[in-house]
């Protein structure tokens, strides 16, 4: 497997999976540069979210590659590692179907990003150690930062059960950031927003970009947003590859506006 | 809008400290022999709530797999048994002090269970229902044949064992192990829970959670599906098979058909009655579900004429709970403060 290019953190090559006779992603690359946010669009259907699973490992690609600049500084290739892996090494995502715990609140929903962090055995936990509470003490006041960072923190302790959806979208991503992680895949992160919170969102994921000096991945339909915070953006339709450029250059694309026609508004 | 949306908040419960609230509760249990000395209550019953004890160490153990992690096993008794009677063997037998059958007991059917809980990764739901019942029935199965090591059908009377690798039972020391024995078991109960409540409370509960309320997030945020159901369910079996172990040597006898698919239903039903996810409720639950026919129901002269209707009674409630409170009976008196300050605010 070749090295990445010192500027890239993720490169996509030739990626295929179909669904018995569908071709979900078909063929498709793409790279993805350290500190860049890079929007994946395409109308529903496209093979967005599939791009996703696959590289986050709950799908196995039927071809290609997925390779990665991990936070340890090495190249991996991201096939090869189990789903429960992929965090590890600085690659998180949230979900377009929001995946929370609905019993618990919303701190200890945020919390469940800082699980690989914890070092206390089970042994140490048992007996609640020193060790143990000081951990336990530390990621939470972590949590209560990030969340205070997104402008949540005054509902940390009520339950993720009841709360609004825009909300919800945002403890995914307040869980998504205690990894402190190198790339964030946000899947439609601005979901149930409206025109106000969605400007204001927009803040946040550039002010993400420099707090953890990642890179973010987006998937958006909200074509404001993604042209408005998007350094570059892939368009894909049928699972193919449609074009790759600045917002301006995909704005102008020809193949990108007949992918967009064909289809309902995409917004 | 404030206002309905903090009723979602988690309760305060009513002592802060809950290591303190364990322990006096723990003291309150540790007493109950004394207040049967005393006549404060029927000395009968303070058998009855050593059963509530040794049952709900396995009820809490069953709570972690059911209710944090949301797996299901039909298989309590099995294991149970497997240590009450690995346990028995050790200490009659073979002569050997309690506390080295006792970690022998654990460790085995504790084993037994993390096989268990390795199938799980392949069937979920009913499917795990059935595999787990399967095993308790040829467990149960295998306490009837095997009679060289079980006494068989008739069953398997064993005498005290010896206690602190030193303290031998002799006929004239009845009372003293007898009320040791339930020292013993509240000792236990109160180990286990605080056990249940450090581990729940941190990492490894949230962990569990996640497995319950989302698998995919559980995944992506790092969280191996094998290591925490394989705890799940071995830890699920530790204390079945601790509280095995508690009751053979408290209740000095045992028999196949005390591991009977009845028990583990019953401590299911027990969880859900008392509280899912919830340490006191637990314990609640089991005495509704095997100390209420007895000190409760008896004492209304119906159901002391017609013990079939307390059972009934019992059925109901769980169907009555599972459909209009869904977070156990523990809840009741949070739920009723609320009401209070409801009805307050109105007037
Ligand atoms: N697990 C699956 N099994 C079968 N088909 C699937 C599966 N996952 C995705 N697909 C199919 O793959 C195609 C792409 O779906 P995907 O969810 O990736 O689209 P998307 O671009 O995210 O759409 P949207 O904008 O609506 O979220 C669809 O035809 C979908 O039905
Ligand atoms: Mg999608």
């Amino acid at each position: 497997m070749d090295e990445l290019q010192n500027k890239t953190v993720l490169s996509i090559q030739d990626l295929s999976i179909s669904f018995g006779g569908i071709k979900a992603v078909d063929h498709l690359s793409f790279d993805v540069d350290e500190g860049e946010i890079f929007g994946l669009i395409g109308p529903n259907g496209a093979g967005k979210t599939t791009v996703f699973n696959c590289i986050t490992q709950f799908y196995k690609p039927n071809h290609g590659s997925i390779r990665f600049k991990s936070k340890q500084g090495k190249t991996i290739e991201l096939t090869t590692h189990k789903v429960h892996e992929v965090i590890g090494y600085g690659l998180v995502r949230t979900f377009q179907n929001v995946e929370l715990i609905k019993e618990l609140s919303i701190l200890d929903n945020v919390l469940i990003g800082g699980h690989i962090d914890f070092k206390t055995s089970f042994i140490g936990q048992a007996f609640n150690t020193k060790k143990s509470k000081a951990e336990e003490a530390l990621y939470r006041q972590e949590a209560i930062e990030i969340l205070t960072f997104l402008g949540i923190a005054d509902r940390k302790d009520w339950l993720v059960y009841g709360q609004p959806y825009g909300i919800l979208k945002k403890i995914e991503l307040a869980r998504s950031l205690m990894c402190k992680p190198k790339l964030i895949i946000l899947d439609e992160p601005a979901a149930g927003l409206n025109d106000l919170e969605t400007l204001d969102f927009a803040k946040v994921i550039r002010q993400i970009r420099q707090r953890y000096n990642c890179s973010i991945l987006l998937v958006e339909h909200d074509m404001r947003l993604v042209m408005d915070v998007c350094d570059r953006i892939c368009a894909i339709n049928f699972g193919k590859f449609l074009a790759v450029g600045t917002p301006g250059q995909i704005q102008k694309s020809p193949t990108v506006q007949a992918a967009y026609l064909g289809t309902e508004n995409p917004a | 809008m404030i206002k309905k949306l903090s009723s979602y908040k988690k309760g305060q419960p009513l002592i802060k400290n809950a290591y303190m609230s364990y322990a006096l509760f723990g003291l309150f249990l540790a007493l109950m022999p004394l207040f049967g000395y005393l006549g404060i209550i029927k000395s009968s019953y303070v058998t009855i709530i050593a059963s509530v004890i040794y049952y709900s160490i396995a009820a809490l153990g069953l709570n972690v797999l059911l209710g944090w992690t949301g797996l299901i096993s039909l298989g309590t008794a099995g294991f149970m048994g497997l240590a009450a009677y690995i346990s028995a063997y050790i200490t009659y037998n073979m002569h050997l002090p309690f506390e080295i059958a006792l970690v022998t007991a654990v460790v085995v059917s504790t084993l037994l269970g993390v096989l268990v809980g390795y199938i799980s990764l392949r069937i979920e739901g009913i499917y795990l229902a059935i595999a787990t019942l399967a095993v308790a029935e040829i467990l149960r199965k295998t306490f009837e044949v095997f009679d060289p090591f079980t006494g068989g059908a008739s069953g398997k009377p064993i005498s005290y064992p010896t206690l602190f690798f030193f303290y031998k039972y002799s006929r004239a020391d009845l009372k003293i192990f007898e009320t040791l024995l339930y020292l013993i078991l509240v000792l236990f109960l109160i180990a286990v829970m605080i056990l249940v409540h450090n581990l729940m409370k941190g990492q490894v509960g949230r962990a569990l959670n996640a497995l319950r309320g989302s698998e995919a997030a559980a995944q992506a945020m790092g969280i191996n599906l094998l290591k925490y159901r394989l705890f799940a369910f071995g830890f699920a079996s530790a204390t079945a098979s601790l509280a095995g172990v508690l009751y053979v040597h408290y209740n000095r006898y045992t028999n196949p058909d005390r591991w009977l698919l009845a028990l583990s239903l019953n401590l299911v039903a027990a969880i859900i009655i008392g509280g899912v996810r919830n340490i006191y409720g637990t314990i609640l639950g089991v005495f509704i579900v095997v100390a209420t026919k007895d000190m409760v129901l008896a004492q209304i002269p119906y159901f002391a004429n017609n013990p079939n209707f307390a059972l009934m009674f019992n059925g109901i409630l769980i169907i009555l709970i599972i459909l209009y409170y869904p977070y156990g009976l523990i809840r009741i008196g949070a739920d009723l403060k609320k009401l209070v300050v409801k009805i307050k605010e109105k007037f």
